[in-house]
């Protein structure tokens, strides 16, 4: 694919900016921002048939000016020009002084930082520039081929391949330039007969074109096979009744716990109110869970949800939220630490140029101290080799929970959502495994809810290895950004009555 | 407002006006229009091609939890160029394509790259040859003239709203206010092209996260909107208690409109896309709309209008250059059409229509108004927000919810907020005929009673 001009080096923008900075600077202005370049491509396959190939580019630039009294106005546009931006930033400065007197709450945190310079610029194994549609289009199609495909199931298979750069600049001089880029491969099986129901999975790599990657390939086989059969189990199982259960969770729902159930309430920009606030401020030292419980926060080297960087312009720190059981630590900006009364750990993150920063997650992992995890020989193995009956066996036969409750497992994430001023969660799963006499039972899935902090309480035990590469999207706000994380293989949630399975469906007739 | 028409902008003194003001850039919009459209046009490869430009400018101001103006929601203002371009070449491949500012600014330099980036679609869409656009009214003057002089009302009169319900004992105000002015050009191969303006006013008011409530139009809002805001919170949010937590006995729910719509477009949209019908991913099949099954036994019909003056969800010309008109998609209960767009029209062979969500949602008719059945039910649990719908698998029509804002009613008296989960299955509701379709008493859209399992 020639002739793309996809321009993916922002430090051209280099004398721009400092014109810019000069210009605002003149005006008695700040200026903190960022130009973001966004490329993709992405294609998609049902049950034999090339869907579409698309291909998407987003270039811009978003910025903050500040006045000297702390008040700001936040100016976007995809036309990175020298002279309209100085049109804009007139115009801004200008709407500015006519609505500062609205405005409550002047913030001047931005005027303490030191200015940084760092460019972090990876060479990514894909080209976007040069790569071949036709020849990657019949790659997927033959992959396609090479999937265990049943003729009773439909197949969706979507792939993507995706480049960011982005280019941080302040007032102060700060220059900040790094790029990230990963490619992922889905599968969306559905079963539509008498029975009906449906598996959503996926396959990512940093920095690699997957479908260049047998390896990845070949684990994506694996799990079709593997979902194949599990789909046609799910369409034909009951619900589960509804109610309070011992429940185990796998890795990825435990990333969901993670993210959903407490990760967003220690974000600082809303912390006044959290659940995790206590008169309007970060709650450190509150107890959350038992001793052996940790939380934390991390943004890894080439990996799905890095970002070395925060949107401001600062280094991004390894937060270990909750430290032994107690809150420690909340995920914040330059804007909210001070009144969040917490640690500056650089956590903001946005979407697009257009989207304003705000505190978020990276990779976040449950993990307990190692007396409380159960690491057994049948457990030393690839995550995917074992089966969920054999955990529950396992749990069942060294009573783990240590009471005469009900067990459920449940396993596969697909996605949740928080209320963090209630402290409510819900999260769903692929599949719920229970015994019922000497059988283990295969249920439909079920939302999981509960209160952020009972569950977290309750968290009892875990079983093998730690596993932080489940991934997915976080929509906070409306940006969707990379989220990822995981715990031990599996982990143990004690009986709570504030932890509910949603259930069977009730249908009764109108009197 | 219509201003750009076969190839030639309208002549008039207002649009003249228009131009000069140069909020957006209009005369370049129009070079660019003209550009692309000379480029296609004369490309020989290119059998058909659709494609149109927006030019915007967008205000915003917001309260981010009682902060007025904060880092998180400041005076903002953004600029954008964008667009979507579809070719079908002569060797029968298509094109998708994003255009964004580059690509619209300099076209020429990117024509191989669409070739380059075409593939071969099985089920090749056919542009409609015979649409035309409609002008519904989407430009108010007032509202225009209140963005030139950035001399934004709504911002005011939401730091007021601000005032007022802080007086009302709301403890945290989440607001957003927008304003936008776009410019919209669309043109095909079979000569149809248009250019429309639109300006646009919106208020989103949250109150304590747990009421929320919103209002958009492409005309100025007035005070009759604003006070919608303080009708709707009078109802509610002073029987919001905060009560002890009691189990939830009633299995009397009503759903109201922001649940009942997110439920039908997820349950709905998905289910009736031609789509996943061909390729056996839906809940229905194809001879269940050629045959008009029963979808519930209660006879009710369910529509979009996308041609009502002022509304957000109308459109001049659908995105896949069909005219827009009334889509209904199940009449007296029956399955009458599921949503085709151009390439469902090729697998199924059916004509294309408007789809599913194209428009205003009507529900006909309504049995009750809102109020009236709070009021006649003893006991009930008023859903206003819920968690989870994304998690859910549509095919089944199977949900298991968590409701995050609920409201309890028992003998005669509101109780308060209570947690709760609604678990049931979306078409055994509206097979079973267990509903009544309500209409809201403080706006235009509808909410439903049915009875549903809750747990809590």
């Amino acid at each position: 694919m020639n002739n793309l001009n996809f321009d993916n080096n922002l430090s051209k923008y280099d004398d721009l900016i400092c014109q810019i900075t000069k210009f605002t600077n003149s005006l008695g202005l700040y200026i903190v921002g960022k130009i973001k370049l966004s490329l993709s491509i992405s294609s998609s396959i049902t049950n034999g048939i090339l869907n579409n190939f698309l291909n998407f580019k987003e270039l811009g630039i978003g910025f903050h000016l500040f006045n000297s009294e702390g008040y700001s106005t936040f100016l976007s546009t995809s036309n990175i020009d020298l002279n309209n931006l100085k049109k804009m930033i007139l115009s801004g400065a200008n709407l500015l002084k006519n609505f500062q007197k609205y405005y409550n709450e002047p913030n001047k945190n931005i005027f303490e930082l030191n200015p940084i310079k760092a460019k972090l610029l990876k060479n990514p194994e894909f080209d976007l520039n040069n790569l071949n549609s036709s020849e990657f289009q019949n790659k997927f199609l033959n992959f396609y081929k090479e999937l265990p495909i049943e003729n009773s199931l439909s197949y969706n298979i979507g792939i993507s391949l995706k480049y960011n750069e982005t280019f941080i600049f302040r007032s102060d001089g700060t220059n900040i330039l790094y790029n990230d880029f990963y490619s992922v491969i889905t599968g969306d099986i559905s079963k539509s007969d008498n029975s009906k129901g449906s598996l959503y999975y996926k396959v990512h790599k940093f920095g690699v074109n997957v479908i260049d990657d047998n390896e990845k390939l070949n684990k994506f086989i694996k799990l079709t096979n593997k979902n194949n059969s599990l789909v046609k189990k799910i369409a034909e199982a009951d619900m589960i009744d509804a109610g309070n259960y011992n429940i185990i969770i796998d890795y990825a729902l435990a990333k969901g716990l993670a993210h959903e159930a407490f990760g967003h309430a220690a974000e600082t920009d809303s912390i006044e109110n959290s659940i995790l606030a206590k008169d309007k401020k970060f709650n450190k030292g509150l107890v959350v869970g038992k001793p052996y419980l940790n939380i934390i926060d991390e943004s890894f080297d080439n990996e799905w949800a890095y970002s070395p960087f925060s949107d401001y312009g600062g280094i991004r720190q390894r937060v270990h939220i909750v430290k032994e059981g107690i809150l420690n630590c909340g995920l914040s900006d330059i804007f909210s630490y001070k009144k969040a009364n917490t640690l500056l750990t650089n956590a903001e993150r946005s979407e697009s140029y257009s989207d304003i920063p705000i505190p978020r997650m990276s990779n976040i992992r449950i993990e307990l101290d190692e007396n409380s995890v159960y690491k057994d020989k049948i457990f030393d193995k690839d995550f995917d080799d074992i089966e969920p009956e054999n955990v529950l066996e396992y749990t069942y036969n060294n009573n783990l929970f240590n009471n005469d409750k009900e067990i459920v497992l449940l396993s596969g994430y697909k996605g949740g959502q928080v209320d963090t001023v209630k402290g409510n969660f819900v999260f769903n799963c692929q599949a719920i495994y229970k015994k019922e006499g000497n059988k283990i039972k295969i249920f439909k899935p079920s939302i999981f809810s509960g209160s952020t902090l009972k569950t977290l309480n309750s968290i009892s035990f875990g079983i093998g290895d730690l596993k932080l590469d489940a991934i997915g999207r976080c929509g906070k706000s409306g940006q969707s950004v990379n989220s990822s994380g995981g715990s031990h293989y599996y982990i143990g949630i004690n009986y709570n009555d504030q932890i509910i399975i949603g259930g069977k469906k009730y249908i009764d007739t109108l009197i | 407002m219509i201003i750009f028409e076969n190839n030639k902008l309208i002549n008039d003194n207002f649009i003249n006006r228009l131009i000069d003001d140069n909020i957006i850039n209009i005369n370049l919009t129009n070079k660019k229009f003209e550009e692309i459209y000379n480029i296609l046009i004369k490309e020989k490869e290119i059998k058909e091609f659709m494609f149109s430009i927006n030019n915007s400018v967008n205000f915003y101001f917001g309260v981010n939890n009682n902060n007025i103006g904060s880092v998180y929601s400041p005076l903002s203002f953004s600029e954008e160029f964008s667009g979507v371009l579809t070719i079908i070449w002569n060797n029968n491949k298509l094109s998708l394509v994003d255009l964004d500012n580059d690509k619209i600014l300099n076209f020429e330099k990117y024509i191989n790259f669409f070739k380059e980036i075409s593939y071969e679609e099985k089920f090749l869409p056919e542009l409609s040859k015979d649409a035309k656009h409609i002008d519904f009214k989407s430009f108010d003057i007032d509202l225009y003239e209140e963005i030139k002089n950035n001399n934004f009302e709504l911002f005011i009169k939401s730091y007021d709203l601000f005032k007022y319900f802080k007086d009302q004992n709301v403890k945290f105000s989440n607001i957003d206010v927008n304003y936008s002015f776009n410019y919209e050009i669309f043109a095909n191969s079979n000569g149809l092209n248009f250019g429309k303006i639109y300006t646009e006013n919106s208020i989103f008011y949250d109150f304590d996260s747990i009421l929320g409530y919103s209002k958009g139009k492409y005309k100025k809002l007035e005070e009759n909107d604003i006070d919608e805001f303080k009708t709707y919170f009078k109802i509610f949010f002073d029987k919001f208690n905060d009560v002890e937590y009691k189990k939830i006995e009633t299995k009397n729910v009503i759903l109201l409109s922001p649940v009942l719509y997110s439920l039908l477009n997820f349950y709905l949209g998905y289910n009736f896309d031609g789509k996943n019908l061909y390729y056996k991913k839906s809940f229905f099949s194809i001879d269940d709309f050629e045959n008009n099954r029963i979808f519930s036994s209660k006879p009710f019909t369910l529509y979009f209008d996308p041609t009502i003056d002022f509304e957000f969800s109308s459109y001049p010309i659908s995105v896949e250059g069909l005219t827009p008109e009334k889509t209904i998609f199940i009449e007296d209960g029956k399955l009458i059409q599921p949503s085709i767009s151009l390439k469902s029209s090729k697998m199924l062979n059916k004509p294309a229509n408007n789809g599913f969500g194209g428009g205003k949602l009507i529900l006909s008719p309504y049995d009750k108004t809102l109020l009236s059945k709070i009021e006649e039910l003893e006991d009930c649990y008023i859903v206003f927000d819920i968690l989870g719908l994304h998690t859910q698998d549509p095919i089944s029509g199977n949900f298991s919810l968590s409701v995050s804002t609920g409201l309890l009613k028992e003998k005669g008296k509101f109780v308060g907020l209570m947690k709760g989960n609604i678990a049931s299955n979306i078409f055994e509701i509206f097979k079973s005929g267990n509903f009544e379709i309500l209409k809201n008493d403080y706006n235009e859209k509808f909410s439903l009673f049915t009875k549903i399992n809750v747990v809590n």
